[in-house]
C-alpha cells in the first residue's frame, strides 16, 4: 500500500491517474481528504487496467491518495505511473485537448437524434487513459465550437450534417461564408490563416461532412486550409449507432499507440468484423483531404 | 405469416462493445462548463479481453497454402453473446476464429503500413478487374473451395478513402437483391491484401432459403414504406439502400436500410434538409 499527499494552487477539476499497471496486477486508488479517512472518490477497475478519479479540488486543501495492489504480489522492481493534473474548467482555454458537441434536442420530425450515448463516455475514458483532459460538451451552439476549436488539439463533433454544413444547437457550422448567413451560423473560412494550427485532429462525424456543397463549401478542406493538421469527414450518410461504435473503436486504437491512419484502418476493419454495422460502405467511406494521417500519433500528455 | 418490425436500436450490442460510465453534466450555452462536484464512477467492458483459450496454439493454412503456427492473443467481444478468438503469427498478422473453431477472418498486421498521405479516391472501376480475381483466389485458399464456391461477386467499394474492398455474397435463387452471408477482401493502397473476412457466415450458415418463400421486393418495399411513414411522419423522402439477410435472437430477418430525408428548423437559423440512415427489419416466418 502506498500513500501520496498533494495540494493545489488553484481550485478546479483534477485528474488522479494511475497507469503502467504491472502485468496481472489489480491496483485500486482512493482519494481522501487531509484526515485520511474521509473518502472523496475511488477508482477500482479490474486487473491490468488503469485507475482514474476525476473530481473537484479546492486550492490549499491537502488530499491524500491511497494506492493498493488488490491482486497479485507487490513487485518492488516494477513501477506504476501516478499522475495528478489540476486544471480549471471554468476557463475554456484550459480545455487543452479534446472537446465535442452533442445535442439531445428533439426535432419536430421525430427523427432519431444524435443523443448522448455510451460512445461519449467510452471515448472520454480512452482519452483520459491517454492523459488527455477530454471533456464532453452538449447542447452548445456553433459559436461555442467555433471559439473553442483553435485552442483544442483533438476535436470531435458528432451531429446531423449535410455537405458543407454541420448542425449545432439552433445553429450551424459551415465550410465557407455565404450570402444571408445568419449570425448564429459560423464559417470555418472566417478563421485567420493558420488559426487552427494547434489542432492535431478534427473529426466531423456526421453524414456527408466530407462532401463539398457549392454554397457551404467543404468542412474538411477548409479546416485543413486554416492550419488543422488532420481532418476526417464522411462521404456518405452514416447511421448513429454505427458512428458511435466506430468512434469508440477508433479512439481505442489511438489509445493503443496507433497512428491515426492505422487506427482508422483498424476501426474500419473491426466494423466489418463486428457484423453490427448497418452499412459498411457508409461508415468506412471517409474523406480526409490532404491530411497526413500516417504521420500522426496522438501523443500522450 | 406474421411480420413485425424489430426495434432498430441494438443497444445491448453497443453496451457490450462500449464503455459505461457516469460522467459530469455540462450544460452552459456560454461554453463555460460547470462541473458537478462528483467523482466519476467508471466501469468498462472492453472491446478486447483475455480469456482462457481452449487452444493456446494452432496451425493455419495461409493464402499460399503453407501452414503457419499461430498463438492465442486476445478475444474480441462482438456482442453480448458472441466472442471471437484472435490468434497471431510471428508477424502479428491476426487470424480470427469462430466459437466452433472455424476460421473467420484474416487481418494483416498493419503496424508497418504506410498508406497514402493523399487521398486517392479509387473508383469502383479502378478497384475491380484484377483485384476481383486476386480477392477470389485469396478467399478460396483461405476458406476452401467447398465453402467459397457458394459465394458470388457482389461489389467493390473503397474504405477509408483509399482501400478497395471486394465483396462476395451468397445469393439465393430468385432473391438476387438480398445480400446473404458476406466475404470481404480488403486491399492496402499498395495493392497487397489487408484483410479477408467472413463475419456473418457462422450465424447464417443454417439459414433455410425456403424461409424466403412469399417474400418479394415489392412486399419488402411496401413494408418499409409503411414503417417509415408510421414512425417518421414528417419526412420529405426516402431511398432504400439495400436488403440484407440477418440473424435475430430467435430467427432471421431481412434488414432494409433506407436513407430518410427530413427538414430541421431552428430559431435564428434557416431550415435545412438532413438525411438519416435507418434500418427496418422484416421478420421471416419461422
Amino acid at each position: 500500500m502506498d500513500w501520496w499527499c498533494v495540494s493545489f494552487n488553484t481550485s478546479g477539476m483534477t485528474n488522479f491517474y494511475l497507469g503502467n499497471i504491472p502485468a496481472d496486477c489489480d491496483f485500486d486508488m482512493f482519494v481522501y481528504k487531509d484526515n485520511g479517512t474521509t473518502l472523496i472518490a475511488q477508482s477500482r477497475y479490474n486487473y491490468d487496467h488503469f485507475e482514474l478519479v476525476r473530481c473537484h479540488v479546492n486550492a490549499g486543501d491537502i488530499y491524500r491518495i491511497k494506492i493498493i495492489c488488490d491482486y497479485a504480489t507487490y513487485l518492488p522492481d516494477q513501477y506504476y505511473l501516478f499522475r495528478v493534473k489540476n486544471y480549471g474548467l471554468n476557463d475554456p482555454s484550459h480545455v487543452k485537448v479534446f472537446s465535442f458537441s452533442y445535442t439531445t434536442t428533439n426535432n419536430s420530425t421525430g427523427s432519431t437524434e444524435w443523443t448522448d450515448s455510451t460512445s461519449t463516455e467510452s471515448t472520454l475514458l480512452n482519452l483520459w487513459n491517454m492523459g488527455f483532459e477530454g471533456q464532453a460538451y452538449r447542447n452548445n451552439p456553433a459559436t461555442a465550437a467555433y471559439n473553442a476549436l483553435p485552442n483544442t488539439n483533438v476535436f470531435l463533433v458528432t451531429n446531423h450534417a449535410t455537405p458543407g454544413k454541420m448542425r449545432f444547437i439552433n445553429s450551424y457550422l459551415v465550410g465557407k461564408e455565404y450570402s444571408g448567413m445568419p449570425s448564429t451560423t459560423k464559417a470555418l473560412s472566417s478563421y485567420a490563416s493558420g488559426a487552427l494550427s494547434r489542432v492535431d485532429l478534427l473529426i466531423f462525424l456526421g453524414c456527408q461532412t466530407g462532401i463539398t456543397n457549392i454554397t457551404y463549401g467543404n468542412l474538411v478542406d477548409t479546416a485543413l486550409s486554416k492550419g488543422a493538421y488532420c481532418c476526417i469527414g464522411w462521404a456518405s450518410s452514416i447511421n448513429q449507432m454505427d458512428a458511435s461504435i466506430w468512434v469508440s473503436m477508433f479512439f481505442y486504437y489511438c489509445d493503443s499507440g496507433s497512428t491515426v491512419y492505422t487506427a482508422l484502418q483498424n476501426a474500419n476493419q473491426y466494423m466489418i468484423e463486428s457484423g453490427s454495422c448497418n452499412n459498411i460502405y457508409t461508415i468506412t467511406n471517409q474523406y480526409y483531404g490532404d491530411s497526413p494521417l500516417t504521420k500522426l500519433v496522438l501523443d500522450k500528455y | 405469416m406474421k411480420n413485425k418490425i424489430i426495434v432498430i436500436l441494438v443497444l445491448l450490442l453497443a453496451i457490450s462493445l462500449l464503455a459505461s460510465v457516469t460522467i459530469f453534466a455540462y450544460v452552459d450555452t456560454n461554453f463555460k462548463a460547470i462541473p458537478e462536484d462528483k467523482p466519476v464512477e467508471a466501469s468498462k467492458v472492453d472491446i478486447f479481453i483475455q480469456r482462457e483459450a481452449e487452444e493456446k496454439n494452432k496451425v493455419v493454412s495461409n493464402s499460399d497454402g503453407k501452414e503457419t503456427p499461430v498463438s492465442y492473443d486476445r478475444t474480441m467481444n462482438i456482442s453480448m453473446d458472441e466472442q471471437v478468438d484472435i490468434y497471431v503469427d510471428d508477424e502479428r498478422n491476426e487470424f480470427l476464429f469462430n466459437k466452433d473453431g472455424t476460421i473467420r477472418s484474416f487481418i494483416k498486421s498493419n503496424s508497418n503500413a504506410t498508406g497514402s498521405d493523399k487521398t486517392e479516391a479509387l473508383t469502383t472501376d479502378k478497384a475491380s478487374g484484377s483485384k476481383k480475381d486476386i480477392a477470389a483466389d485469396f478467399a478460396r485458399k483461405m476458406y476452401g473451395e467447398d465453402l467459397f464456391s457458394k459465394f458470388k461477386y457482389k461489389s467493390t467499394y473503397t474504405m477509408g478513402g483509399n482501400m478497395p474492398v471486394v465483396e462476395f455474397s451468397i445469393v439465393y435463387d430468385g432473391f438476387e437483391y438480398i445480400t446473404g452471408p458476406t466475404c470481404a477482401v480488403t486491399f492496402n493502397p499498395d495493392g497487397t491484401v489487408a484483410a479477408c473476412q467472413m463475419p456473418n457466415y457462422e450465424k447464417l450458415a443454417g439459414f433455410d432459403p425456403s424461409l424466403l418463400k412469399g417474400v418479394s421486393k415489392e412486399k419488402l418495399d411496401e413494408f418499409v414504406k409503411e414503417q417509415i411513414y408510421a414512425s417518421r411522419p414528417g419526412i420529405n423522402d426516402y431511398t432504400v439502400k439495400n436488403y440484407e439477410l440477418c440473424a435475430t435472437s430467435d430467427g432471421y430477418a431481412i434488414k432494409i436500410l433506407a436513407t430518410l430525408k427530413f427538414d430541421m428548423t431552428y430559431e435564428g437559423a434557416e431550415t435545412m434538409e438532413f438525411s438519416s440512415l435507418e434500418a427496418f427489419y422484416y421478420e421471416l416466418a419461422k
